[in-house]
C-alpha cells in the first residue's frame, strides 16, 4: 500500500481545491447521486488547473485503459479484480474518463489534507483527450485496447488517435498491447517494456469475403491480411509488405475457449467467462495481464471472474408481453460495435425478430445522417440465421437502414420502416410476430427509453 | 469483353474509410438492374504493371490522408496512362480526402507537404480540425444535372485553379465551405467530398454514369427511372437538413 503524501506549499492549495470539489460533490449528490461523477474534477480544475499534479502521485501505480472500444469494461474488470483481491483502487468506473472525471475521482478518494490511501489508480481514459490527461498525471502504464474506426464526426480518420498515441508513447512506459489488433500492436517500438495479450482462434472467430476491405498497415498502408477475426478487425495478421504481425507466442494468449461451456484458459489456469461474448474476450486478456503485472497470481485472478458484473448498457435482457427483447448496445459510427452486435445474434439461430436502429447523430451539433459503416460490417451470418421479421426504425434514416438489408437480399416484404424513435410504435412491432425472441441492436438512448417507458407503463 | 463494364477499384484495404464497399455493390445492383454486364477488379500496391485503358470505371473510395503519399508515389508511373485515360472521356469516381491524389500539391497541417498526380488543376489544404456534417448538393452533367444527398467528413480545403468543381453545395461545406463549389470534374473524372456509399444513397448517380458508359460503348440496357426508397430516404434528409440547427448557412 502506499500512502501519497503532500508537498511544500501546495497544501493549501490543494486543501482549498479539495474543499471546493467536495463541497460540489455534496451538493449534486442531494439533487441526484447518480451524477457527480464529472463536474466537481471540471470545476476544480477551472478554479486550479494543476489540480491533479499537487497530488504528488507515484506514476508507476497508475494504469491508464485507452484505445476505441472496450475501455469501459477493462477499467472496471480491473477494478473488480483487484478490489476482490483486497487491493485499494481508486478508478473512474462510471466512464467519466476526461480530466474533470479523473479529478473528481482524485476529489471524492481524498481525505482534505489530500491523503490517498491506494495500492493503484486505475483509470479510463478518453483517447482524443489522453494528451491533456497525461500531462497532468504522466502515467507508467497504458493499456491500449484497439484503435479503430470511431466517431468521424470529431476524429476524422483512426490515424488521428493514433498519432496522438504516439505522441505521449516514451520508453519510460510499460505498454499492454492488443497482440492482434494492427495499430495497437505497431505500437511495440515505443518501448521495451511491452506486454502483449490476445486470444486464440476459436469457435466464433469469422472470416469476411473478399468484398471487404481489410486495414491499412499502420506502418507501410499495404494489405493487412488476417488469418481470421476474433472480432471484428482483430485477429491474428501480417503485413502483405513489411514485418509487422501479430506474435505468436505471447505471455497472455487466451485459449481452448469454450463458449457453451462458458470459460477459457490462460497460462494452464482455467477461468469462467462472465459475458460468452467473443468481443469480450479481449477486455478479459488485457485485465489478466494488468493484474498479473501489478502482482496477483491468475489464480487470484480467476477467483474474482465468476461474480464481475460489467457496468449496465452494454447487453441486457427486457421482458414484454411474455417476450424477450435482448438489446445489444452499439455505438455509432462505429463498424466493429456493430458487426460484433450482428455476429451475437447470428449465434442464435432460433426463430427470432431482429430491430435494427441506426440513428441520427447527436454527438454534437450539427446532428448528421451518417449510417455508412454498416457497409463495413457482414450482414450475411444475421440473415443465414432465421429472421422472421425485420424492423428498421429512426427517424430520418430509416429508409438508410432498411437499404442496407435490401443490399443483403432480405425480401422487402420481411423488413417494417418506421421513420420515428417512438418506443410505441416500436413496440406495436413487436406484437404483430409470432417469434418470443427479439433482438434489439441500437445505441443506448433508444434503449433507455424503451426500457423507461415498459417500466412506466407496466407493461 | 466490350460488352463487359469493367470496374478496377483502387487500393480497396487502404482507401476504405466509410463503407465505400458500398459503391462497389451499389454498382453492381444498378447495373444488375439495367441488364448490363459488370465485373469488378482490385488494384493494389502489388499491381506493378496494369492497364487502366482496358477499364471503363475507376474507382478509389475515402482514405486515411497519411496514406496518400505512399499511393501517390506507386501511382507516379502510371500517371501518363491515368492522364489518357480521363482525357479519353472514362470515368472515374474518387471520394472523399482521396480527392486530394489528383490534384498538384497536398499541404499537411504540420507542414509536410507533397505533391499529388497533377492530373487536375487544384491543391488542397488539411484543416486543423475535422468537419462532419451532411452535404446537399447539386452536381452539373453537360446537359442536366443531379441532386445528390450524403455525408462529408471533411479534413482538408480544395481550392480549385484551373478546373471546374463537380457541382454547387445547397448546404454543407462542400470543397472549402466559402466559395459554394462542391467536388472537382474533369470529362467524365468526379471527384466529390460526399463520401462513403454516395452511390447507394444516390443510385440515380451511379445510373448517370452506369448509362453513359453504356452509350459510348454501345450497350443495350433496360433504362430505370424509380428509386423509391432512395427517393424516400433523400426527402427525409432533405427535411431534417432543412430544419436541423447548424452553422452553416443554409
Amino acid at each position: 500500500m502506499i500512502t501519497i503524501s503532500i508537498t511544500g506549499g501546495t497544501i493549501m492549495r490543494l486543501f482549498f481545491d479539495l474543499l471546493f470539489g467536495k463541497t460540489i460533490v455534496r451538493i449534486i449528490n442531494m439533487i441526484n447521486k447518480n451524477r457527480g461523477t464529472n463536474l466537481p474534477g471540471e470545476y476544480v480544475i477551472k478554479f486550479d488547473k494543476n489540480f491533479i499534479k499537487r497530488f504528488n502521485i507515484d506514476t508507476t501505480k497508475v494504469i491508464f485503459i485507452t484505445g476505441t472500444n472496450g475501455k469501459s469494461t477493462t477499467t472496471n474488470l480491473i477494478n473488480h479484480i483487484l478490489t476482490s483481491n483486497n487491493k485499494k483502487v481508486i478508478s473512474n468506473l462510471e466512464g467519466a474518463n476526461l480530466l474533470g472525471g479523473i479529478a473528481t475521482s482524485l476529489i471524492k478518494s481524498s481525505s482534505l489534507d489530500g491523503k490517498l490511501d491506494v495500492d493503484f489508480f486505475i483509470f479510463e481514459t478518453d483517447e482524443r483527450f489522453l494528451p491533456y490527461i497525461y500531462q497532468q498525471l504522466p502515467a507508467k502504464n497504458i493499456v491500449i485496447t484497439n484503435i479503430q474506426k470511431d466517431q468521424v464526426q470529431r476524429n476524422g480518420d483512426p490515424d488521428y488517435i493514433y498519432q496522438i498515441l504516439c505522441n505521449i508513447m516514451n520508453p519510460e512506459m510499460t505498454l499492454f498491447l492488443n497482440n492482434e489488433e494492427p495499430r495497437s500492436k505497431s505500437l511495440q517500438n515505443f518501448s521495451d517494456s511491452v506486454i502483449y495479450y490476445g486470444v486464440e482462434k476459436n469457435s466464433r472467430s469469422f472470416t469476411k469475403d473478399e468484398s471487404f476491405p481489410t486495414a491499412p498497415c499502420p506502418y507501410c498502408y499495404h494489405k493487412i491480411l488476417y488469418s481470421e477475426y476474433n472480432t471484428d478487425m482483430v485477429g491474428h495478421f501480417h503485413c502483405s509488405h513489411c514485418g509487422l504481425k501479430s506474435e505468436t507466442d505471447i505471455p497472455y494468449l487466451i485459449n481452448n475457449i469454450n463458449f457453451e461451456a462458458t470459460s477459457f484458459y490462460l497460462n494452464e489456469q482455467q477461468f469462467s467467462m462472465p459475458y460468452s461474448h467473443p468481443f469480450m474476450l479481449y477486455n478479459y486478456s488485457a485485465a489478466i495481464a494488468v493484474c498479473n503485472y501489478l502482482g496477483l497470481s491468475l489464480q487470484e485472478i480467476s477467483d474474482c471472474f465468476d461474480d464481475f458484473v460489467n457496468i449496465g448498457g452494454r447487453m441486457e435482457v427486457l421482458n414484454y408481453k411474455g417476450k424477450e427483447i435482448n438489446y445489444i448496445r452499439i455505438k455509432q459510427e462505429n463498424p466493429e460495435t456493430l458487426q460484433s452486435a450482428l455476429n451475437s445474434v447470428a449465434e442464435d439461430k432460433s426463430s427470432k425478430m431482429l430491430i435494427l436502429g441506426l440513428c441520427l447523430l447527436k454527438d454534437f451539433v450539427p446532428y448528421y445522417t451518417n449510417t455508412f459503416y454498416s457497409y463495413d460490417c457482414d450482414f450475411k451470418p444475421i440473415i443465414e440465421s432465421n429472421v422472421e421479421k425485420y424492423l428498421c426504425f429512426s427517424k430520418v434514416v430509416c429508409y438508410d437502414t432498411a437499404n442496407r438489408l435490401l443490399y443483403e437480399n432480405v425480401p422487402s416484404d420481411d423488413i417494417s420502416i418506421i421513420n420515428s424513435d417512438d418506443v410505441s410504435q416500436i413496440l406495436s412491432e413487436i406484437d404483430n410476430i409470432s417469434s418470443n425472441k427479439i433482438y434489439l441492436i441500437t445505441w443506448l438512448k433508444t434503449f433507455n427509453d424503451i426500457k423507461k417507458y415498459l417500466t412506466e407503463e407496466g407493461v | 469483353m466490350n460488352d463487359i463494364i469493367r470496374v478496377v477499384w483502387l487500393f480497396p484495404d487502404t482507401l476504405s474509410l466509410h463503407g465505400e464497399r458500398g459503391n462497389i455493390l451499389a454498382l453492381k445492383r444498378i447495373a444488375n438492374k439495367m441488364n448490363l454486364n459488370i465485373t469488378i477488379d482490385k488494384f493494389d500496391f502489388e499491381n506493378k504493371n496494369f492497364n487502366f485503358m482496358d477499364y471503363d470505371f475507376i474507382f478509389l473510395g475515402a482514405g486515411e490522408l497519411v496514406s496518400l503519399k505512399r499511393i501517390k508515389a506507386h501511382l507516379f508511373r502510371f500517371i501518363p496512362m491515368l492522364n489518357e485515360y480521363i482525357l479519353n472521356n472514362k470515368t472515374l469516381l474518387a471520394t472523399g480526402t482521396t480527392i486530394a491524389l489528383f490534384g498538384n500539391e497536398i499541404n499537411r497541417a504540420n507542414q509536410n507537404s507533397f505533391t499529388g498526380l497533377n492530373l487536375m488543376s487544384f491543391s488542397t489544404q488539411e484543416k486543423e480540425t475535422v468537419y462532419g456534417d451532411d452535404i446537399i448538393a447539386k452536381f452539373n452533367f453537360p446537359n442536366s444535372t443531379i441532386d445528390i444527398i450524403g455525408n462529408q467528413i471533411q479534413m482538408i480545403d480544395i481550392f480549385l485553379q484551373n478546373e471546374d468543381s463537380l457541382g454547387e453545395v445547397i448546404y454543407g461545406y462542400g470543397n472549402n465551405q466559402r466559395d459554394k463549389t462542391e467536388g472537382v470534374r474533369k470529362n467524365n473524372a468526379y471527384l466529390t467530398n460526399v463520401l462513403g456509399p454516395v452511390l447507394v444513397t444516390n443510385p440515380w448517380f451511379g445510373y448517370k454514369l452506369l448509362e453513359n458508359i453504356a452509350e459510348v460503348k454501345q450497350l443495350e440496357y433496360k433504362p430505370i427511372n424509380e428509386f423509391e426508397l432512395e427517393t424516400k430516404s433523400y426527402q427525409l434528409k432533405y427535411e431534417f437538413i432543412r430544419e436541423k440547427e447548424s452553422k452553416i448557412r443554409k
